[in-house]
């Protein structure tokens, strides 16, 4: 009798969970949605006759991306003219196999012009940002300094928001084994110097008697047993609009990846900056070519 | 604390001079004497726990004692007179001898003690009144097999692991993967000792069953903080377990078979009553079994062998052999469509030597302990290179215990090796192949006190030291225990650190694999601080109830790194962290009742001080509640024994777990100068929720199951069982994809049975 009761009262608690719990299904969601659509990567580069920007729509699925046209009109607008350009959707196959889509359009930005960006989605909820391409600079070599074994070159862009890179490109002639011809080769080395001065022009250092170290091993000579003569120096730097500088200063992925960071799109994510490549041409004199380590003849 | 080299031999040569002082002084080197033996079990001579010893003069109580785990009891500072000696236990015949004792007599006195039948004819089962689920001490449960048998599991003889996730504090992440969070601390925080052992990876992938078969358990002192000086290396708890020694008069076997492991068992004599030895071995059949019954992919494979041997070398010494090797494999991560499936496996080998003696000449007992170590594991997708851990180390340790009247003193002396080598591929970045050698070198000692101001206080101090890192530590700990009529205090506090850790990719459940390795060097170790304050009352000789409260300060943490990548990186960051936590148990037995319930709350928050996280978030740390904070735990357990039939059933409740929602996904490219977007693939980025900001459904599930034993001739039994395990079929969440949304649930409704046939 004693062992009944117990058996039944365990099975009227039993049935009595079964019956509470047995209907409750607590579905969990773990996205919460966003009212951002789109991201954008890329530049307008006021030197080129294309441009192209990386566009991702902003999902509720972690999936790879397809060829599908993307629910995206995009266009950009020249704030002073009024001009629209449309922006025509491309699927890119990568090397990785992965896809992406670049719209890309036919037209060459004004250099100090102002330009909205935007993508439109089909709901009516669109991302945009504002951006301004960086004047044409002027660039200046201010001053070569020279002595033995150390060669400093400066140049300046004035008139320019901002400096990104410098690269020095060595065109550089290697003598044939017979001595007979030479043959001309461009070694591109990342400069790497660009500060502002207090006069906001930007200062570019070139340090020819530190590169030729970079060339000599570039090329796989030994230095002084095959001379290497030195044509001219292009500096060539990455001119940019002026809130294209990281929050910490650096590039660094890790760190940039987290929305917001690094970021100046509206109702978005991403970057669109401007920039150009802007090139100054320099020859060394001989006693600079000297110093530098460079071969005269 | 932390010292450097001679601060560490200054503090080891004063411990030294403590024990010395302290055990010199002992009225022990006076004119008295001491009583020393084991006691054991007539019917197969194993050793008994938690029997009463006394000595009576003229009918009056003068000195006790009670027998440890070994069966190993003491009763020094005995006046020279005539006693008679008492041994009692539940269960068995009293035992009983006079003895005249002079001055200063050490004697050596091994009891046999045999099991009773009241006159009703009704077998009185062994109980150990330490044992039960309320019975907590500041932190320390001690369970026996009979209380495993209580839970209801898809194994006929029980599992360790059911009853462990009964207790409150102690949180599993789901039923595969085999990783418990005690108490807010982390897997690789708990220390797991068999026999003396150290077992890093102590429980299978399917989270119902642990390496230790149910049939090789004698105790299992669980710790859930606050422990003693001689456990160390581990910031979180410790799970000592201790195996049977096999039976030494007859042999017994049993087999059993199961949806999803069968195994066998064997033990005997190999010289009676003097060697024994004890054999283990279970396999996984979930191929043949639990993968046709139920509806879920179950790719799990794993298995272990137990081997004892243990003699009584003397009558005053004794030693044991114990090897347990484990293997497991399978697949927790099935897999999106970003990355493949990732297969987990790993190996455990570890053997052990032990020997215990009461030295003659000494008033002291002796253990010694030479154990081994292996662990190699590994994570990968299939055909790819997988990462890879191994670590094996190298164990001596002695351990003294002088016997005094004021209380005993434990000291000992401890040495480590271990090699720890990890090849770690994609997620584990900053760490790529790493090998170490490391020393460790300590000692402790632990002096009781009995009886201050009515409180047993078990103070304790361990300095262990890594010459090789240049680092050591020093920690002092603390256990008071004030025990009434019908109640009990305790107190507990402690300071641990761990030189060792583990690295796990913790972002969600499905991360079992650990990388063991030693913490930077230009970091500092972890460490914690343990305080825990309980109460527990018995109410009619029958009911317990306890109460207990604790807390944690965690500090020098690792946790992953947070990023928005999907799954492509994890590196770690420092973090800091605090626990604070009650329970409350309710313990009931009335033959044939045995009711408990048990409610854990508790709170754990760290605080993330990743470098990004100011750039970020616009603070300089973040505090979050990480994925194995369950605020609220509940346990109900009822056991019916009908003699004919057991009936077990268990409700557990859990609330749910924290986790990181995502706003939505996009793409990621570094737009740092003169960007091709035309070559440049960019990668998929997560768009997440500030972190853990999110709460997993609540957890909760009822078992049944109902086991009979029919008494075959000669000595055969055969039980049978039928259960059910999840009986209302509750879509438990395992894991939640947050990239694809799919979402794995843990064991649906799953019919399980078993049949077990033991020979004696």
């Amino acid at each position: 009798m004693r062992y009944q009761i117990y058996i039944v009262a365990l099975a009227l608690s039993s049935g009595s969970l079964m019956i509470l719990f047995s209907g409750c299904d607590e579905t969990v969601n773990p996205i919460l949605g966003s009212d951002e659509t789109f991201s954008f990567y890329g530049f307008f580069n006021p030197r080129e006759d294309t441009q192209a920007i990386r566009v991702y729509s902003i999902d509720g699925i972690l999936k790879p991306e397809t060829s599908q046209k993307l629910d995206a009109i995009v266009t950009s607008k020249n704030k002073k003219t009024g001009e629209t350009v449309l922006w025509r959707d491309s699927t890119i196959v990568f090397k990785n196999q992965t896809v992406g889509h670049v719209f890309y359009a036919l037209f060459r930005p004004e250099h100090g012009a102002e330009y909205t960006f935007e993508a439109l989605r089909s709901d009516g909820k669109r991302a945009y940002l504002d951006l301004i391409v960086p004047n044409d600079g002027d660039a200046e070599l201010v001053s070569i300094l020279s002595t033995r074994s150390s060669v400093i070159a400066e140049l300046h862009w004035k008139n320019v928001p901002r400096v990104l890179q410098a690269i020095a490109t060595y065109s550089v002639r290697i003598p044939f084994p017979d001595r007979s011809d030479t043959t001309t080769i461009r070694v591109r080395i990342p400069s790497g110097q660009a500060q502002q001065t207090s006069s906001g022009d930007w200062k570019v250092t070139i340090l020819p008697s530190t590169d030729i170290g970079t060339i000599f091993s570039t090329l796989v000579l030994q230095p002084g047993t095959s001379p290497i003569l030195l044509n001219e120096i292009e500096v060539s730097v990455f001119v940019v609009s002026d809130n294209w500088v990281p929050p910490t200063g650096a590039f660094d992925a890790d760190l940039l990846v987290q929305p917001g960071t690094f970021d100046n799109v509206e109702g978005g994510f991403g970057f669109i900056g401007s920039g150009y490549f802007d090139n100054y041409t320099f020859e060394l004199s001989d006693k600079q070519k000297q110093d530098a380590g460079f071969a005269i003849k | 604390m932390i010292l450097r080299d001679r601060s560490f031999q200054k503090w080891v040569w004063f411990l030294v001079w403590a024990g010395l002082t302290i055990v010199s002084s002992s009225p022990l080197y006076a004119q008295q004497s001491l009583i020393r033996g084991t006691v054991v079990a007539l019917s197969d001579g194993e050793s008994l726990q938690g029997v009463n010893v006394a000595l009576f003069q003229g009918g009056e109580l003068k000195l006790g004692a009670v027998s440890g785990g070994d069966g190993v009891y003491a009763i020094p500072s005995i006046q020279a007179g005539t006693y008679e000696l008492r041994a009692t236990f539940v269960g068995f015949q009293s035992y009983s001898d006079t003895l005249q004792i002079g001055p200063t007599d050490r004697f050596i006195i091994n009891i046999t003690l045999e099991a009773s039948q009241t006159e009703l004819g009704e077998l009185i089962v062994e109980g150990d009144e330490g044992s039960g689920m309320a019975r907590v001490l500041a932190g320390q449960t001690t369970i026996t097999p009979a209380d495993i048998e209580l839970i209801p599991g898809p194994d006929i003889s029980g599992d360790l692991v059911n009853y462990l996730t009964t207790l409150p504090g102690v949180v599993s992440l789901g039923d595969r993967g085999g990783q418990l969070f005690i108490r807010g601390g982390e897997p690789w925080q708990n220390l797991v000792l068999l026999d003396g052992m150290w077992i890093y990876q102590p429980f299978h992938i399917l989270g119902f069953f642990s390496s230790f078969p149910t049939e090789i358990l004698k105790t299992v002192d669980v710790y859930a903080g606050g422990y003693t000086s001689q456990y160390g290396g581990r910031i979180s708890s410790v799970i000592d377990v201790k195996s049977r020694n096999g039976d030494k008069k007859s042999y017994a076997g049993s087999g059993s078979l199961t949806p999803f492991v069968s195994g066998f068992s064997f033990e005997g004599p190999i010289a009676v009553d003097i060697l024994s030895f004890l054999v283990s071995y279970r396999t996984s059949v979930m191929d043949q079994g639990a993968s046709r019954i139920i509806d879920d992919k179950l790719p799990f494979e794993f298995g272990d062998l137990f081997i004892k041997t243990h003699a009584f070398v003397s009558s005053n010494s004794q030693v044991s052999l114990s090897l347990l090797k484990t293997h497991d494999k399978g697949s927790i991560f099935e897999g999106n469509d970003l990355e493949p499936a990732e297969f987990v496996s790993w190996k455990n080998a570890s053997a052990g030597l032990r020997y215990l003696v009461f030295p003659r000449a000494f008033p002291v007992m002796a253990e010694f302990l030479v154990s081994g170590t292996r662990l190699n594991s590994s994570l990968g997708a299939l055909n790819t290179f997988p990462s890879r851990s191994s670590l094996a180390n190298a164990n001596t340790n002695i351990n003294i215990t002088h016997f005094n009247s004021f209380g005993d003193v434990k000291w000992g002396i401890f040495a480590r090796s271990l090699k720890l080598e990890s090849n770690l591929i994609g997620q584990f970045q900053d760490t790529s192949h790493r090998l170490e050698y490391l020393t460790e070198v300590g000692i402790y000692i632990e002096p009781e006190f009995k009886n201050v101001f009515g409180w047993n206080l078990r103070g304790g101090l361990r300095i262990h030291s890594f010459p090789s890192k240049d680092s050591g530590f020093m920690e002092p700990r603390i256990r008071a225990v004030k025990v009434r009529e019908k109640d009990e205090f305790t107190v507990a506090l402690g300071s641990f650190h761990q030189e060792i850790v583990g690295l796990t990719d913790r972002r969600d459940a499905s991360g079992v694999f650990t990388a063991w390795t030693s913490s930077p060097n230009t970091l500092p170790v972890p460490e914690a601080l343990h305080v825990i304050v309980g109460y527990r009352k018995t109410f009619w000789g029958k009911f317990d109830v306890s109460l207990e409260g604790y807390a944690k300060r965690l500090r020098n943490l690792f946790i992953p790194e947070w990023t928005a990548y999907p799954r492509f990186t994890t590196k770690t960051q420092p973090a800091e962290g605090r626990v604070y936590g009650g329970d409350l148990r309710f313990e009931y037995r009335q033959a044939p009742f045995t009711g408990l319930i048990t409610y854990g709350l508790s709170s754990v928050e760290y605080t993330a001080k990743q470098e990004n996280i100011e750039l970020w978030y616009g603070q300089e740390e973040l505090k979050f509640r990480p994925a194995h904070d369950r605020r609220h735990q509940l346990n109900a357990v009822v056991a019916l024994d009908f003699g004919s039939f057991d009936l077990n059933v268990r409700w557990q409740f859990g609330s749910g777990l924290p986790f990181s929602r995502a706003l939505g996904f996009d793409g990621f490219t570094v737009v740092d100068g003169n960007l091709d977007v035309f070559s440049d693939p960019g990668s998929r980025r997560v768009i997440y929720e500030r972190p853990y900001n999110g709460v997993l459904p609540t957890y909760h599930r009822l078992d049944i199951t109902i086991q009979k034993k029919i008494l075959l001739p000669h000595g055969v039994a055969l039980s049978g069982m039928l259960g059910v395990i999840n009986v209302y079929d509750r879509m438990n969440l395992f894991y939640l994809d947050v990239f694809t949304l799919r979402r794995v649930n843990q064991l649906p409704f799953v019919p399980t049975f078993g049949l077990k046939m033991d020979i004696e």
